[in-house]
């Protein structure tokens, strides 16, 4: 089936409103007639503000799995808390689900945006690393839905933070690594929204053109 | 001149816009995606939800969201700014930044844009700066992670189970009620149905948008 897209037709739909217009002067900054967002396209730039975003992020996430998130001082004990040691400690203290819930939202799920997110980028890229567009699409859409989850460990830390603070007895504070781990969240979000879908089925058609 | 054209937001694909029957919702003919919806439920649904929503995020931040019993060693509880100052105090500048911009200040921002946008249309009249805010609100929604946090507070439990009473503080019902809300606003509200209503309040009447 071949559709016309907007482009094609000369046209640019708003993001934000919806609204398909025709520009009156292409190239120069562009506003929706309706809405006043900001009209293009496609996103400006969006290939390599995803990969700066990616980059950074996959930069931090060494730090983020690697220094405490949490450390706790008390008087008859002391530790620092990576990530991964503190859904061991859950599993073996007895809470698997919640063990479960931590390490999907933190660690397997950064990890699957991380790669997904370059996978989509070098598909746009690449013709050898080519993602059909739906599918494409569908990882998009995904990385959207699960990756506002990943906060969850960087908030608990806070409240046991604000909850458990007297120095005589017992002490929980923020390690360094929740700075790397929270920015590697905030990047990867970047990422995503940097990155447009459409390139995507700009690429497929390309191919068959 | 027929219906107005619309093009996917994820594949670029033109096509035209059809009428839905209520509570149907229109998929794009090439990729799948979702185009748009009927608005099921008219802008007062949506103005009724925004208050609410309002009204819950201001309890939501009022009340302390958990609170620590150690005994006679003392007694503990944080709220959600209270947790954004202990962090901050911990030196931890730009975590307690991150947690104030999701689970504070965007929140506020979209839940405020969407009570600015619907009260006064609701009301017959077109806020100034409704552009403004229609395109805060999505902005804000993507950031706004208090459905996150409400999953933290339990891990946070959980976390202290075994070494102190800990409970739920009041709140956390606000939060749930507050994220149901949420969620319905976003399976409600049809961002579209804006600017139709504020084209009729300026003239007057229904004016259909001219569309090529």
């Amino acid at each position: 089936m071949t559709a016309l897209t907007a482009r094609e037709a000369g046209l640019v739909a708003c993001l934000a409103c919806h609204l398909v217009s025709r520009p009156a002067q292409p190239r120069a900054s562009m506003r929706c007639p309706r809405c006043r967002a900001p009209l293009h396209s496609r996103k400006p730039r969006a290939l390599g503000r995803t990969w700066a975003f990616l980059i950074a992020a996959f930069i931090l996430y060494i730090p983020a799995n690697v220094l405490p998130v949490m450390d706790s001082n008390s008087l008859f004990m002391s530790s620092s808390d990576t990530i991964l040691s503190g859904v061991r400690y859950l599993w073996k203290s007895g809470s698997p689900v919640t063990a479960s819930i931590i390490f999907f939202a933190s660690i397997l799920e950064p990890m699957l945006k991380l790669v997904g997110l370059t996978a989509l980028a070098l598909s746009v890229q690449h013709c050898g690393l080519r993602i059909p567009a739906r599918r494409g699409a569908q990882i998009y859409r995904m990385i959207h839905v699960v990756g506002r989850w990943s906060m969850t460990d960087l908030f608990a830390a806070g409240i046991l933070a604000a909850l458990v603070q007297s120095p005589t007895l017992a002490e929980i504070t923020v390690g360094p690594g929740a700075l790397a781990f929270g920015l590697v969240v905030v990047l990867t979000m970047l990422a995503s929204l940097s990155f447009d879908p459409r390139c995507l089925y700009d690429t497929e058609r390309a191919d068959c053109g | 001149m027929a219906d107005p054209l619309i093009a996917c937001p994820e594949c670029d694909t033109l096509q035209r816009e059809i009428p839905l029957p209520r509570g149907g919702h229109a998929e794009c003919c090439h990729c799948g995606e979702m185009l748009y919806r009927s608005a099921r439920g008219g802008l007062s649904h949506i103005v009724a939800l925004s208050i609410a929503a309002l009204i819950l995020f201001l309890i939501a931040n009022a009340l302390p969201i958990a609170a620590l019993d150690l005994g006679a060693a003392g007694y503990a509880e944080t709220t959600l700014a209270g947790t954004v100052a202990a962090v901050r105090d911990q030196g931890r500048f730009l975590v307690a930044l991150m947690i104030l911009w999701t689970g504070i200040v965007a929140p506020a921002l979209e839940i405020g844009a969407m009570v600015y946008m619907t009260v006064p249309l609701w009301l017959g009249h077109c806020p100034e700066y409704l552009s403004v805010a229609f395109r805060i609100a999505p902005m804000a929604r993507v950031w706004s992670l208090m459905d996150v946090f409400m999953l933290a507070v339990a891990v946070a439990l959980v976390k202290l189970g075994d070494l102190a009473t800990v409970s739920p503080g009041p709140a956390l019902w606000a939060f749930g009620a507050l994220i149901v809300v949420l969620t319905l606003i976003g399976t409600l509200f049809d961002p579209r149905e804006i600017w139709l209503h504020a084209e009729a309040n300026k003239a007057g009447r229904m004016v259909a948008e001219a569309r090529q």
